[in-house]
């Protein structure tokens, strides 16, 4: 029996945006009528979509899977989906490792975010785009000189801001 | 609105043009959109989002000026790596990579890379050509719009943008209702009652839009960016070829460059149908109509005058529904409206008739950046494919740091980077479920405009119903159910 490929990242979405889904409307209880019809209307269509959404990974049903292939324009019908899962077990593959390189960099802009928080930006840049160009395989003199000039981009930010950058938790 | 005040309009923002400040602008924004263009995989889309924070607290004609001729250039320079290397510099380039780099093989890239400047200028020329005499009727027609009509009309955009831009339909939808209940976040308007704001005073003023734009924007292409490995290195080619060439290629085919230039900008007048549309079909379209179709795909230079003049008359034809309704053309408009709203302006019917000027300067920028950016390709196309040597990874760590700094320029908050990030993060799982990021980022520059006129259009009834559904309304809530019920019931 052929195995069905569950969309993981799908059904974690689906499931963030029930539960945001919930505390908004549980939180809409405590205003007037006049100010919450305007995101009512969008969050019942929201909901559903996202139930709907939440199924069809769950389900791969035929009717979900029509609607879910609506489309004005032919080149983005069902039948490019459908090619898509007939992809290799090579290129699938290679999608993995694309994603995984892909969240590994996203990862790295969030571990940037709480060096800027924590040490402020000057340094912070200097030593994330130096250990950024570095670990992208290049070498120490161009990794140097690629985070010097990062440095001079974030003090010109620094020269021109009246409040000038954030300094950091440590040295604010 | 008549013809005399859109030509006195015109004279006055020519004249702004023409000053030492717009011209400088002018010619910034052409080479930042040129560089943009030839770059792969920074786009039109990701270069605006970031040179929005830099034109906060800048007047719009100012603003316009800039964006505008980086919207322009952008996609003349990406027929430069199409033609070189073989990897389109934006997605509206796609199709001239089919016979451009076959051009460059044999030795004929200065031929390719001029016709393709050539082509691209007729295209955006013709696309005014069209668009210049639409302005006063688009005009007229947007004053029969009331609060009621752009309610209806926030959720006719919707619907349209979830079936057009492609992918799944149902994530497209759930992600523009999404976005709807996201913009509601902070004061309501006109009672200014703090919404969902969870004891939070950040949230008080709502999701802040250049952090949003940026993350959805940039952020997440940023990290799709670093994942591509750069193969440039091997596929560079010796430049050279005539351009006298160029010109007699352009000359000889004018009747191609005719259609394609129409059948672009119909392409570009759809809200959400992508330049790689445009492209396509116009390269289809070549192939058609040709009477010799063994050369394309082996280096016919009418397989790159067809899909660029398509692709510049797009960017014309994109202004339609962007300037009337408020509905963008493409990701590049929904970032334009947000520079709208971003200098205080309310993109949708109302902008032509309150703000023509910025209508004007916008499409004169744009003609302006077109022009510019074709002379630029056509006479140093040699020299611009230098910037082709530069790493996806150098540009993706130049950018997440602009990209932070710009976040936190607008406002000198910290946690305005964060929100970025977490924009970017939900952009890039958007596009991994086959979303529209288009559909993130526009309800939340819409939402307020919208939801103001829907508290409006309820105060002016004083509760009769029937005022929601007049006849433009009714035709627009028709148009919606048509939108999504003529996919689902042609594919039966």
């Amino acid at each position: 029996m052929k195995k069905r490929n569950v969309n993981l990242v799908g059904i974690v979405f689906s499931l963030l945006i029930i539960a945001y889904c919930v505390v908004i409307a549980i939180e809409m209880k405590k205003y007037k009528t006049g100010i919450i019809i305007f995101p009512s209307v969008f969050l019942v269509i929201c909901f559903v979509s996202v139930v709907a959404t939440l199924l069809l990974y769950l389900t791969d049903w035929a009717f979900l899977k029509r609607v879910d292939g609506i489309s004005m324009l032919k080149s983005f019908s069902l039948s490019e989906n459908e090619s898509t899962e007939k992809a290799t077990d090579a290129v699938n593959e290679c999608t993995k490792r694309k994603h995984y390189t892909e969240l590994k960099v996203l990862f790295s802009f969030f571990l940037f975010f709480l060096m800027v928080y924590l040490f402020g930006f000057l340094p912070a840049i200097s030593v994330y785009s130096f250990l950024f160009s570095f670990l992208s395989s290049q070498t120490v003199k161009r990794s140097i000189v690629t985070a010097f000039l990062l440095t001079v981009c974030g003090y010109l930010f620094y020269a021109v801001l009246p409040g000038g950058l954030w300094p950091g938790v440590f040295f604010g | 609105m008549d013809i005399n005040s859109i030509i006195s309009s015109f004279g006055l923002v020519g004249g702004y043009l023409l000053s030492t400040n717009g011209i400088s602008l002018l010619l910034i924004g052409t080479i930042i959109g040129l560089i943009a263009g030839i770059v792969p995989g920074l786009g039109a889309m990701t270069t605006l989002a970031l040179l929005l924070p830099f034109t906060y607290g800048w007047g719009p004609l100012d603003a316009m000026i800039l964006l505008s001729a980086v919207c322009g250039a952008v996609t003349v320079g990406g027929s430069v790596p199409a033609i070189l290397i073989n990897t389109p510099g934006t997605d509206s380039n796609i199709a001239t990579t089919i016979d451009g780099y076959p051009l460059a093989q044999q030795g004929r890239a200065i031929e390719a890379l001029g016709t393709a400047a050539l082509a691209s200028l007729f295209g955006s020329v013709i696309g005014l050509v069209i668009f210049l005499p639409m302005i006063p009727v688009l005009g007229r027609v947007s004053l029969a719009f009331g609060p009621p009509e752009v309610f209806w009309l926030g959720v006719f955009t919707l619907v349209v943008l979830s079936t057009v831009t492609g992918g799944s339909f149902l994530v497209n939808l759930l992600v523009g209702s999404l976005a709807f209940v996201l913009s509601t976040h902070g004061l309501g308007p006109i009672s200014g009652v703090p919404r969902f704001t969870f004891g939070i005073t950040y949230l008080w003023g709502g999701i802040p839009l250049v952090p949003a734009l940026v993350g959805i924007f940039a952020i997440s292409e940023m990290a799709k960016l670093y994942s591509q490995q750069s193969e440039r290195e091997e596929k560079r080619l010796e430049i050279k070829g005539s351009r006298k060439n160029a010109i007699k290629n352009i000359l000889a085919n004018f009747p191609l460059v005719l259609r394609t230039s129409v059948l672009g900008f119909i392409i570009g007048a759809i809200p959400g149908v992508g330049g790689t549309v445009a492209n396509y079909l116009a390269y289809g379209q070549a192939v058609q109509f040709s009477k010799d179709r063994s050369k394309f795909g082996k280096g016919d230079v009418r397989g790159v005058i067809a899909p660029e003049v398509s692709n510049n008359a797009k960017d014309v034809g994109q202004l339609v529904p962007t300037l009337t309704l408020g509905i963008p053309g493409s990701g590049t408009m929904a970032i334009f409206l947000g520079v709208l709203t971003l200098h205080g302006l309310n993109p949708g019917p109302f902008l032509l008739r309150d703000h023509l000027d910025v209508v004007t300067m916008i499409v004169l920028a744009l003609a302006m950046g077109f022009l510019i950016s074709c002379f630029g390709v056509f006479w140093f196309g040699k020299y611009l494919a230098k910037f082709l040597r530069i790493e996806n990874r150098t540009i993706c760590l130049f950018v997440v740091v602009i990209c932070f700094l710009a976040s936190f320029f607008i406002r000198n908050q910290i946690i305005d980077c964060l929100v970025m990030l977490i924009f970017g993060v939900l952009g890039y799982f958007i596009d991994r479920l086959k979303g529209s990021r288009v559909l993130l980022a526009l309800p939340i520059i819409l939402g307020p405009i919208i939801e103001n006129n829907l508290i409006l259009a309820n105060q002016i009834s004083g509760g009769d119903i029937s005022y929601f559904f007049g006849k433009i309304s009714i035709s627009i809530i028709l148009l919606t159910f048509f939108s999504f019920l003529y996919p689902m019931l042609k594919r039966k």
